[in-house]
């Protein structure tokens, strides 16, 4: 069957995830973008498909002490320690701000204890926001964070929690790529009613600085992401698609997977993809080159163009 | 990956307030040990003096750009910077060619302009007080407003190579243009001469008598530099660095800690009056 476009019709390039339409499954991952509007003097932020707030808790958080960013070969460390305002000054500053920009508005909700995700998810689910990630795998807060999404009954009691506090929005929980068992951990969530699975936050890593004979972060380990993780995490949304494929009662659908990890362009974000991902976000590559998100943009839409396939969902081999 | 375009060759009047470009080298020169001059082909917006910009080599091995603040420009024309060789990163940028292309983001951050309006300043001077390369954000502010008087004081590790060396260095504050109208002061911890006095540059300045100080570079000379216009009640203004990797506000990365809470060194700052930092 011949998937060539006829010409003059554009290829469709949205996708559906849990209910909302993205205009292109390009997404600017968490605590990379700010806001969005940080962006906006450089890069024309409205043709992204989405952008994910920078992590938000209940109450306004200061982040990390000492050094917070550290570059490595083809990637880099962070430990910002999700420095926010809170979510109730999101709501009231930042959210209209973002709304106004186009993309969909998903919130990264990020907590120390099941409860507080939960109000955190209550506030949000009376707010403008698109879509809520529910973040059980930031590697750099000494409280929760990623301790929720190592151990799939951890990651089920505060899916659960979130979901039911947060009826009326979209819950797609973002995976920790340090989980001892990742499908194990996803299919938990899925059942405690996650809606769509994001994944992988950043590897925990370290450095040290040979000067002062001293670990680099003030924390010891941070989160690393950029180039240098791709291929794992290549790797796990590969084999977390078959898991979730095997998984589904005949006829219902598995939920969509929103892949990550070092996509710089074009062609890295079409192998995600190919394996199996609904939409894809896009994180450290925009430090490196603000025009990273729109290159990847453009790169899949030629893609589609070259190859003569239609929808984003073509592009998947699996 | 080339994903930046490269600069339309008809000119036309930028209206954007920063840019991210991919530019040509056109000169590069050794200063002294340290420090190495670089200029850019540039048509994005005209920086203000105090600002930076977010360079990266086409061809590097690191994914980060570097923050380097702009000592001179000229408008839709080119873009002047110093750099001092740290690490592998700034090695990547002084080991460039005439001809190579960097990825150029900015202007980016604050400028000295913000906290002392040209037009408000007295009949006092101004003090511009730079250690090493930290002088290049000081000397732009300088040459912005020439009709202002300044004093410039410019500590050095290492003294300069050639006399004509450090004319170059100060631009039209050393050269006869008449343009300046201040002092210029340099030292240097080593290969002194030609005018340049020995010792730290903290020895040479006092601040009373000056409407305001202007200070970047090493930490220990600007504590030294703060508290000395602390004393003297004098107004002091720093030009502030850390790691950084987006240069626009959004990762949080290069947070400083002042009076009132964290603040974005690259979006609220670099530069920060001293006492709500130090």
């Amino acid at each position: 069957v011949s998937k060539r476009p006829i010409n003059g019709i554009l290829n469709d390039t949205t996708v559906n995830i849990a209910g909302v339409i993205l205009k292109n499954p390009v997404i600017a991952a968490s605590g990379t973008v700010g806001y969005g509007s940080e962006y906006a003097p450089i890069i024309d932020v409205s043709r992204l498909g989405g952008i994910c707030t920078k992590g938000l808790t209940l109450k306004a958080k200061p982040g990390n002490s000492g050094i917070r960013i550290w570059e490595t070969p083809s990637g880099l460390l962070n430990s910002i320690g999700l420095e926010n305002p809170g979510i109730e000054a999101f709501i009231e500053n930042e959210l209209p701000r973002m709304k106004k920009l186009g993309p969909a508005v998903i919130a990264n909700l990020s907590g120390s204890s099941p409860e507080e995700y939960a109000k955190g998810a209550a506030l949000l689910d009376k707010s403008a926001v698109d879509i809520i990630e529910l973040n059980i795998s930031c590697p750099n807060v000494k409280a929760g964070g990623m301790a929720f999404g190592l151990d799939p009954a951890a990651a089920s009691l505060v899916t659960g929690q979130v979901r039911r506090r947060s009826p009326h929005k979209p819950l797609m929980v973002k995976l920790s790529p340090n989980a001892p068992d990742l499908a194990a951990v996803a299919l938990a969530c899925v059942k405690a009613g996650a809606d769509a699975l994001s994944l992988i936050n950043t590897f925990k890593a370290m450095a040290i600085d040979v000067k002062t004979r001293r670990p680099v972060f003030d924390n010891i380990s941070a989160g690393l992401s950029g180039p240098a993780i791709r291929p794992i995490a290549l790797r796990m949304v590969w084999e977390l698609y078959d898991a979730l494929q095997a998984s589904c009662d005949s006829g219902k659908p598995a939920v969509p997977i929103i892949a990550m990890g070092g996509i710089a362009c074009g062609d890295d974000a079409l192998e995600y993809l190919m394996a199996g991902a609904s939409a894809v976000q896009v994180g450290s590559a925009t430090f490196a080159h603000p025009s990273a998100l729109i290159n990847v943009i453009t790169g899949i839409e030629m893609y589609m163009w070259n190859h003569g396939i239609r929808t984003i969902k073509d592009i998947s081999i699996k | 990956m080339k994903i930046l375009q490269f600069p339309e060759t008809e000119k036309k009047p930028c209206t954007k307030s920063m840019e991210s470009l991919y530019c040509q080298l056109i000169d590069i020169a050794d200063i002294t040990d340290e420090i190495t001059r670089l200029e850019f082909e540039w048509n994005g917006p005209d920086p203000r003096a105090g600002q930076f910009f977010m360079l990266r080599p086409e061809r590097s091995s690191f994914f980060l750009g570097r923050p380097i603040s702009v000592e001179s420009w000229k408008s839709q024309e080119s873009l002047r910077f110093y750099v001092l060789l740290r690490g592998r990163g700034s090695r990547e940028l002084i080991m460039m060619h005439p001809g190579d292309y960097v990825d150029i983001t900015g202007p980016l951050g604050n400028s000295w302009e913000d906290f002392i309006k040209p037009e408000f300043i007295t009949n006092k001077p101004i003090a511009l007080v730079g250690g090493g390369v930290g002088i290049a954000p000081l000397l732009a502010f300088n040459a912005q407003f020439p009709q202002n008087k300044f004093d410039i004081y410019a500590g050095f590790k290492m003294g300069f190579f050639e006399d004509e060396d450090r004319k170059n260095f100060f631009g039209i504050t050393d050269s006869s243009s008449g343009i300046f109208n201040g002092k210029l002061i340099v030292s240097a911890e080593e290969e002194v001469g030609n005018g340049v006095l020995e010792g730290r540059i903290t020895d040479f300045f006092q601040p009373e008598g000056y409407f305001a100080v202007c200070a970047c570079g090493p930490e220990p000379m600007l504590r030294v530099v703060a508290a000395k216009c602390k004393k003297a009640n004098v107004p002091c203004f720093i030009s502030t660095e850390r790691r950084m990797a987006c240069g626009v506000g959004a990762c949080l990365g290069c947070t400083i800690a002042t009076t009132s809470g964290n603040k974005r060194c690259c979006a609220d700052g670099p530069i920060f009056p001293a006492e709500d930092i130090l």
